[in-house]
């Protein structure tokens, strides 16, 4: 970061991130600075310390310092969601920490300036303030398009006290607004779900945040090969009504949005882009439309406590009044085609799927326009993140990616 | 402690091999297992379950074999997409019935053979598994079920919530049905493998247009090979209905012991939605008719 009060070098890309996302609003404010491996320096405070983990030199988590005892606790928290090679990093992490050992070689200091009048930014302290309580957090380094702070909270003995999540642009900004309206709104339960409730949200200077309640400790990935029944699938939210695409609020939102990108809609995907939503729009088809729909159920989203219930979170993605089927199709694609170019399985899953869309009341008609409406929407989210990053670097699912998704929705329509 | 307490505490690997054991040893006896004598084929939600259990009830009847399995039927003319694995032999289906040697040491005392059966309310339902019936066992007799199909339909979708596989409201699921239905049954004619979750699943109203299943049924067998039984007067009168299905398998009479009603949903209590089953009502009207003068009785729905 290129600020006289981030003392972390030019280079130290992943930190570069994390700072701007976490601290990026208290550092301009001239209140705040990150040190690495500080020493003392008259004017500034140490409010808390981490340690840096990482694999191959890149930084991927920020552990605060405290007691061995937390330090392992912090560590091996949530071992359930992790795949087998880091739950065991973790673990040996979390061993070295207990018997006083470090841990790793660098510390990030979030240091404060002792003549700092003004309302405190510090995220964690702003937390701790509203919720009442001293806290340590974890925080993970998201480098991805979407990327946002996210602050793994855990009290003065170590167990998890919630999530926070900051925003710190304006397409973050939108998620966290999103996520705190839908889990106020959901109250803990969907469909069979458990959802996290939001225990907090607010904003730190001007940007929202949120802390969701922790998830139970024995929350794991399902072992089962699908992870969800198509009946947690198909049952997350009611239907509400019947309707053509164009009259959902998903799809009137996903136009609106498409009419102001302009580095998302490059003039090589404009004329395909014209074409899909005009022929959207003039479909007849009478589809089922379901209350909302997650946006993002994917395994990393979901859990299972020790009763068997399942847990979704990430809620930042969910819209209301939606076409249903498009989270059966999501689930399927990230599940049984995981890692594949959502062009070439999209028809197959089509397939995979019809007896999910058949309950949920869809003809045959009907699932090729759900299918094709996927399509979109997985095309306007790139078309979005480009738009709001300037470019199309950082977006995995890229331009040639787009036009073909784009490409077999007119088809389908 | 019952057969099924004793299944329940046995580890799933117990369960698996004893399963194994039993069937490679049933496999290896073939010769000596005839194939069934008579089905019960439907209606879904129409007592085949309860028949089921009032027809091992009678000493001349064997249900599957082990015993212990506990199974009511071999679902062998499932289409093979149901299956995981390679389709099932006829030697396979055979080795669920029982020995005619164990029969025969049974009529030493019964005076008479015992029959053996296998049930599944799809067998009326997919409209091709007459045909593969008569191709391996033309001499089959069949027993249908038919019962009010406004109760059999709400009886049918309870079951389907209970399962977890409907997310609709009744009203709506009868109303998508046709979407839900739409092209299957073409799939399945060009497909002999293709089984359709939605096909069997979602068909509340279509499985009690009892006529169509019927005549397809009497378009591979002869008439006198399949009895049409009201599943209320299964019910009302269990010993009467019971005595007409013994007669119709040339069986003696016996005294039913047991009159349970078998495999209720949890909410049969509850009645149906009034509106959705006064529009039902409406719409079997002249199928119940025209069932009424097809087999020459009142059905009273």
């Amino acid at each position: 970061m290129s600020s006289p009060h981030c003392v972390i070098q030019p280079g130290d890309e992943g930190l570069e991130i994390l700072a701007r996302q976490a601290w990026g609003e208290a550092i301009a404010s001239g209140d705040y600075r990150l040190v690495v491996n500080p020493t003392p320096q008259s004017g500034w405070a140490t409010l808390r310390e981490y340690t840096v983990l990482g694999s191959g030199g890149r930084p991927e988590l920020l552990v605060p310092k405290a007691s061995p005892r937390i330090t392992r606790r912090v560590l091996t928290a949530y071992g359930g969601l992790r795949r087998l090679r880091p739950r065991i990093a973790r673990q040996v992490a979390g061993w070295t920490a207990q018997v006083g050992l470090p841990i790793g070689r660098q510390t990030i200091a979030v240091q404060e300036a002792t003549a700092r009048e003004s309302q405190s930014l510090e995220p964690l302290a702003v937390i701790e303030g509203e919720l009442g309580m001293r806290l340590v957090a974890a925080l993970g380094v998201r480098r991805g398009a979407n990327g946002k702070a996210t602050l793994h909270l855990f009290d003065h003995v170590g167990r998890p006290a919630g999530l926070a999540k900051l925003s710190w642009n304006a397409l973050t900004r939108e998620f966290i607004d999103t996520e705190s309206t839908v889990l106020e709104h959901l109250d803990g339960t969907a469909g069979a779900f458990s959802v996290p409730r939001l225990m907090n949200s607010g904003t730190i200077g001007a940007n929202p945040y949120l802390v969701a309640a922790p998830l139970p400790s024995s929350v794991r990935q399902s072992s089962r090969s699908s992870g969800l029944t198509p009946g947690e699938v198909t049952g997350l939210f009611p239907i509400v009504r019947r309707a053509r695409a164009v009259e959902t609020g998903q799809v009137r939102s996903l136009l609106t949005r498409l009419a102001h990108y302009r580095v998302g809609v490059p003039d090589s995907l404009r004329a395909l882009w014209h074409e899909c939503t005009a022929a959207l729009s003039s479909s007849t088809t009478e589809l089922s439309v379901a209350q909302r729909w997650h946006g993002d159920l994917v395994p990393w989203n979901v859990g299972r406590d020790a009763t068997g219930r399942p847990w979704l979170w990430d809620w930042e993605s969910s819209e209301e009044d939606v076409v249903a089927g498009l989270d059966v199709l999501h689930w399927h694609v990230n599940t049984a085609h995981a890692g594949r170019r959502l062009s070439d399985i999209l028809r197959p899953s089509l397939l995979e799927v019809t007896t999910s869309l058949q309950a949920l009341g869809h003809g045959e008609r009907a699932r090729e326009v759900v299918a094709a409406l996927y399509a979109m929407t997985i095309a306007e989210r790139a078309a979005g993140l480009a738009d709001a990053h300037g470019g199309w670097s950082r977006v995995r699912v890229d331009q040639s990616e787009v036009g073909v998704l784009l490409s077999t929705a007119r088809q389908m329509l | 402690m019952s057969t099924k307490q004793f299944k329940d505490r046995l580890p799933a690997w117990a369960l698996t091999a004893a399963n194994l054991t039993s069937r490679q040893f049933a496999q290896a006896t073939v010769i000596d297992r005839p194939l069934p004598d008579f089905m019960v084929i439907g209606s879904k939600r129409g007592g085949t379950t309860s028949l089921f259990h009032y027809l091992i009830d009678h000493p001349g009847v064997l249900g599957l074999f082990p015993k212990v399995r506990g199974k009511k039927g071999t679902e062998f003319f499932f289409p093979a997409g149901r299956h995981t694995g390679s389709p099932h032999s006829v030697n396979w289906y055979r080795s669920h019935f029982h020995t005619e040697t164990y029969r025969r040491m049974l009529a030493r005392n019964l005076g008479y053979r015992p029959l053996s059966f296998e049930a599944s309310p799809y067998y009326v339902w997919d409209p091709r598994t007459a045909e593969r019936v008569r191709t391996i066992a033309p001499s089959m007799k069949a027993i249908v079920l038919v019962r009010d199909p406004v109760r059999r339909a709400w009886s049918h979708y309870q079951e389907r919530v209970q399962n977890g596989v409907e997310p609709l409201s009744f009203e709506d699921a009868l109303a998508a049905e046709d979407a839900r239905l739409e092209g299957e049954v073409e799939r399945m004619m060009e497909d002999s493998a293709y089984y359709s979750p939605a096909f069997d699943w979602f068909s509340y109203r279509r499985r009690g247009e009892y006529l169509e299943q019927i005549r397809r049924w009497h378009s591979v067998f002869p008439p006198e090979q399949l009895l049409v039984v009201r599943s209320e007067d299964l019910y009302r009168d269990t010993q009467a209905t019971m005595d007409r299905i013994f007669d119709f398998l040339d069986l003696p009479s016996a005294s039913m012991r047991e009159r349970v009603i078998y495999n209720a949903t949890w909410r049969t209590a509850a009645a149906a939605p009034h509106q959705a089953s006064h529009e039902l009502a409406r719409h079997f009207e002249p199928f119940n008719a025209d069932l009424e003068g097809y087999l020459g009785v009142t059905l009273g729905w």
